[in-house]
């Protein structure tokens, strides 16, 4: 963001378009971190979030922080923007630590500031994003079954829709579909899946407790 | 995996094999949008006055880079109940001065709720009242209004004077407004120039 200014100046003006481009762009990034956790430098560590509700709540805790017009005029615009959003991502992962009483002893109790962060690079919207695929290996496993019983449109479709992450308005102008016929299949896809797995698991070897 | 009825939001995830997937994205952006974006101006209780110039709509305002920013003194100034220190902002999109049929976008914040605002365009052809008593409900606010320089316009410019009144003025003051009569409580100059 921080070199494309009318993406800048319309998130600083709150224009809507800019803020949700903001939150389409940064929202995997911020997710990254919620479910890796981290240390800050000044010492204690934060539990990474790894159910995908709860981070969902902390994910929408954060970007209702960073898009409010108050913690908006706070980003100088000179810095990447991924440090800035480290910075409220790890605000919050730390009040929620705190909240559930995980954090260790010699956690900071003050704000983490940016810098206390672990300095990694700057993350840049369009790179791979360290981590992304944080399923366990049984889960990729239903999914590479359950993929196998789609039909070759409806393969692309979860390609699209649920890998690419892409928003419901992108996704039917991209596969040439309705919304509501996007609604329709997606519905009909995670459902598939409810159903798929219940039987998958009934199926499956007994699980090994140490994978 | 052990648990039995798994939420959408575990499904998608799977689905999206690990990433932030759409159907996720757009549930929490439909949770975030309310809290972050200022709602529109309110239309109810005001009357609203679109107008068109040089065949071009008005149309809501969208993304817009903040040029300049002319907060100017009310003092001395507060017609019927309006109130000082409104600032009404202008934007176009690139540095000042705004090229001709570049959409002007506008926004103003008000000094308190609840206040009418009127802004009366004069460039060079025109004299034209673009905001007719829309209700301001405190806050940033971006007016659903876009106008477009036209070529007379890159000599001198356009002009928006604006006023705000706690109430809707009497009839022979806003006649007096339209004319150009009514000091303004601010003044908004656009500079133009000719499109390359």
């Amino acid at each position: 963001m921080s070199d494309d200014r009318p993406w800048l100046d319309g998130f600083r003006n709150g224009e809507p378009a800019a803020l949700e481009r903001t939150f389409r762009v940064y929202a995997p990034y911020a997710l990254v971190i919620l479910r890796r956790g981290f240390t800050a430098s000044r010492g204690g560590y934060v539990n990474a979030v790894t159910d995908v509700d709860l981070q969902h709540d902390l994910l929408q805790e954060v970007f209702v922080r960073v898009l409010s017009p108050q913690v908006r005029q706070r980003y100088d615009g000179l810095r990447p923007f991924s440090v800035f959003l480290r910075g409220v991502v790890g605000n919050v992962m730390l009040e929620e630590a705190r909240r559930q009483q995980k954090a260790m002893a010699r956690g900071p109790v003050e704000p983490v500031e940016l810098e206390d962060l672990p300095e990694a690079a700057p993350w840049t919207p369009g790179t791979p994003l360290p981590e992304q695929a944080a399923i366990s290996q049984q889960e990729r496993s239903l999914m590479q079954d359950y993929l196998a019983t789609l039909t070759p449109e409806e393969r692309r479709f979860v390609g699209v829709r649920f890998e690419e992450g892409v928003s419901q308005r992108d996704a039917a102008d991209a596969l040439g579909l309705g919304r509501h016929m996007v609604r329709t299949l997606e519905t009909r896809i995670r459902e598939g899946l409810r159903t798929f797995q219940d039987q998958w698991r009934r199926n499956r070897p007994p699980e090994n407790p140490r994978t | 995996m052990d648990n039995p009825r798994q939420s959408d939001n575990q499904l998608d995830r799977i689905l999206g094999a690990g990433a932030l997937s759409g159907p996720e994205a757009d549930r929490l952006w439909e949770q975030i949008a309310p809290k972050v974006i200022q709602p529109a101006p309110s239309w109810r209780t005001a009357v609203a006055s679109w107008w068109l110039r040089g065949g071009v709509g008005l149309v809501m305002a969208a993304a817009a880079v903040l040029v300049w920013r002319i907060p100017d003194s009310m003092d001395g100034m507060r017609p019927r109940g309006g109130l000082g220190q409104a600032v009404l902002e202008g934007s176009c999109g690139s540095p000042v001065p705004c090229t001709v049929g570049q959409p002007l976008f506008l926004r103003v914040t008000p000094a308190s709720a609840n206040v009418m605002l009127f802004v009366l365009l004069r460039d060079a052809q025109h004299t034209s009242l673009l905001v007719d008593g829309v209700v301001l409900t405190g806050g940033l606010q971006t007016l659903n209004v876009r106008v477009v320089p036209e070529a007379a316009d890159a000599a001198a410019g356009m002009t928006l004077d604006f006023w705000t009144f706690e109430s809707a003025p009497a009839a022979d003051v806003k006649d007096a407004l339209r004319a150009g009569r009514l000091k303004p409580q601010g003044t908004l100059h656009v500079p133009v120039k000719a499109a390359p």
